[in-house]
């Protein structure tokens, strides 16, 4: 492992770190990721801002690559970022264009026509995956959203989960109502964590995490408009294909 | 995050993205998991440039170095898919020349989801196919198919099929979502082509001013007929819905020719 971050490392010293073409294939996806962002006309303007302002900087960014990643990942990353300071830059002036229309998909269902689903369901994965607790927020909005437990998820949140009786617990029946669904998942949080907490701050503590997701799924200039009804819907699809 | 506190570098941000296309997270270093945990900005940059591994051609990230010391090549992900095809086709041979043995059976088996009630279904099939063998090997049952067979048993597989689309009724939903007053003239709907809401709040609207006899009839999304109901009102409940899904409907005059088709989406 080691030996490939020396190598990767080496062959980015030894020359720029990427050629023109490369740099302005990078660019172009990096653009195109952002293409609900972006104004068409605006988008050639954006990709040459970007290149100027890696150019610029070029020495420093090749001083900064260590090798962890492959070189495209990086360059990604440094291109991404520079975008997004573009976009912040330019974002007003856009908005102040008569023709400007950002997708504004405001209905859970113009969010999933739009968004190829497929996609989604992996961005998701990867939303949860990032987050605190990811393996109990899982678990929890498996419950919250009346989804049988499955045990790939709840033994990576507790290990002991067959001692524990967590599926028992986690099993949610369809009637009941959400202040039910709280104090069961307060007595898996006791019961696992050994705590004393109380369904109000698991309540809470769900909450927030769904609003993290919520965030994280809309990205940057409002790449998608989820809210809770569709951040559920979009979970069940994610937690059948697992 | 607090303003004192730093953003990921470019670097930090690439390595994150890796490891979480690949899968690894929980091989990443504790300060970039924590940070990212609490960092929705860099959490969604990381996001981002995943997404971007993950549909770059050239993902297989190489790095040859054209010196004496030879070539570092990650090729692992092409390993991967071509052992994985490798593994695939041997399957489809050695099951076109011979009829099934138990020894393929049970590769099939080990092959499909571990849902048990799907595994027992396919067994079934199998075996009940196991004079005709084209059958047998060719047919791959599809994911829709098999989930359909566990249904009645298996409440979480029923949320999501219950959003499905019905390829031709949503032809029709498209014929007819830009122009209202299809046929009737007289009679406009008013309810918008996709209509969602919440179990028991939902209502289909339309003007009829001449209170004509109207028939609604309401589609699940696989085609069937739910329900249906006369009247020369401009309004009617759907509370005859009962579980949260997609529907579709139609609204047909006294001509008996249809006026408007849409959906709903009860939650």
């Amino acid at each position: 492992m080691l030996g490939i971050i020396k190598s990767r490392k080496k062959a980015a010293d030894s020359k720029n770190l990427f050629s023109e073409q490369e740099l302005l294939t990078l660019a172009d996806k990096v653009v195109q990721r952002y293409a609900y962002t972006i104004p068409q006309a605006e988008r050639e303007d954006v990709k040459m801002s970007m290149i100027e302002k890696f150019l610029s900087q070029q020495d420093q960014i090749t001083e900064k690559f260590e090798g962890k990643s492959g070189k495209n990942t990086y360059g990604y990353a440094v291109l991404n970022r520079i975008c997004c300071g573009v976009i912040r830059k330019e974002m007003k002036r856009w908005q102040n264009h008569i023709d400007y229309q950002q997708d504004d998909s405001s209905s859970e269902q113009n969010t999933l026509d739009a968004l190829l689903i497929k996609d989604e369901i992996r961005l998701l994965a990867k939303v949860l995956i990032l987050m605190n607790d990811a393996h109990k927020s899982t678990v929890f909005m498996a419950s919250y959203y009346k989804l049988s437990p499955k045990e790939q998820f709840v033994s990576e949140y507790d290990l002991n989960y067959i001692e524990n009786k967590l599926l028992e617990l986690l099993h949610i029946e369809t009637g009941i109502s959400k202040g039910e669904i709280y104090n069961c998942l307060s007595k898996v949080v006791n019961v696992v964590e050994r705590k004393d907490v109380k369904s109000d701050a698991v309540r809470m503590w769900l909450n927030k995490q769904m609003e993290i997701a919520i965030s994280r799924l809309n990205g940057p200039f409002k790449r998608a408009s989820y809210d809770k009804e569709s951040l559920q819907v979009l979970f069940e699809y994610f937690y059948m294909e697992q | 995050m607090t303003m004192n506190q730093m953003h990921l570098t470019e670097q930090d941000i690439a390595t994150a993205a890796e490891h979480l296309s690949k899968g690894t997270v929980d091989r990443l270093d504790q300060r970039i998991r924590t940070h990212l945990a609490e960092c929705d900005e860099c959490a969604n940059e990381v996001q981002f440039v995943s997404e971007l591994n993950q549909v770059d051609d050239a993902f297989i990230n190489t790095t040859i170095e054209t010196n004496n010391k030879g070539r570092t090549l990650n090729l692992r992900p092409l390993w991967a898919a071509a052992s994985i095809l490798i593994v695939l086709g041997s399957v489809y041979w050695l099951m076109n020349i011979s009829s099934p043995s138990e020894e393929q059976i049970a590769e099939e088996q080990t092959t499909q989801t571990t849902d048990k009630h799907i595994i027992a279904n396919n067994d079934q099939e199998v075996i009940s196919n196991k004079q005709d063998t084209t059958k047998t090997v060719a047919t791959q049952p599809k994911p829709a198919d098999k989930a359909k067979e566990v249904i009645v048993n298996k409440p979480v597989k029923r949320i999501t099929l219950a959003y499905a689309s019905n390829e031709e009724l949503e032809a029709l939903v498209k014929r007819f979502a830009n122009n209202t007053t299809m046929r009737g003239e007289a009679i406009k709907v008013i309810t918008p082509s996709t209509l969602a809401g919440p179990l028991n709040k939902l209502k289909l609207n339309w003007n009829n001013p001449d209170q004509q006899e109207l028939i609604i009839e309401v589609y699940t999304n696989k085609g069937e007929k739910l329900f249906e109901e006369t009247t020369s009102k401009n309004t009617v409940q759907l509370s005859k819905i009962k579980s949260p899904g997609l529907y579709y409907w139609k609204l047909i005059d006294e001509d008996f020719e249809m006026i408007f088709c849409g959906k709903i989406i009860v939650k």
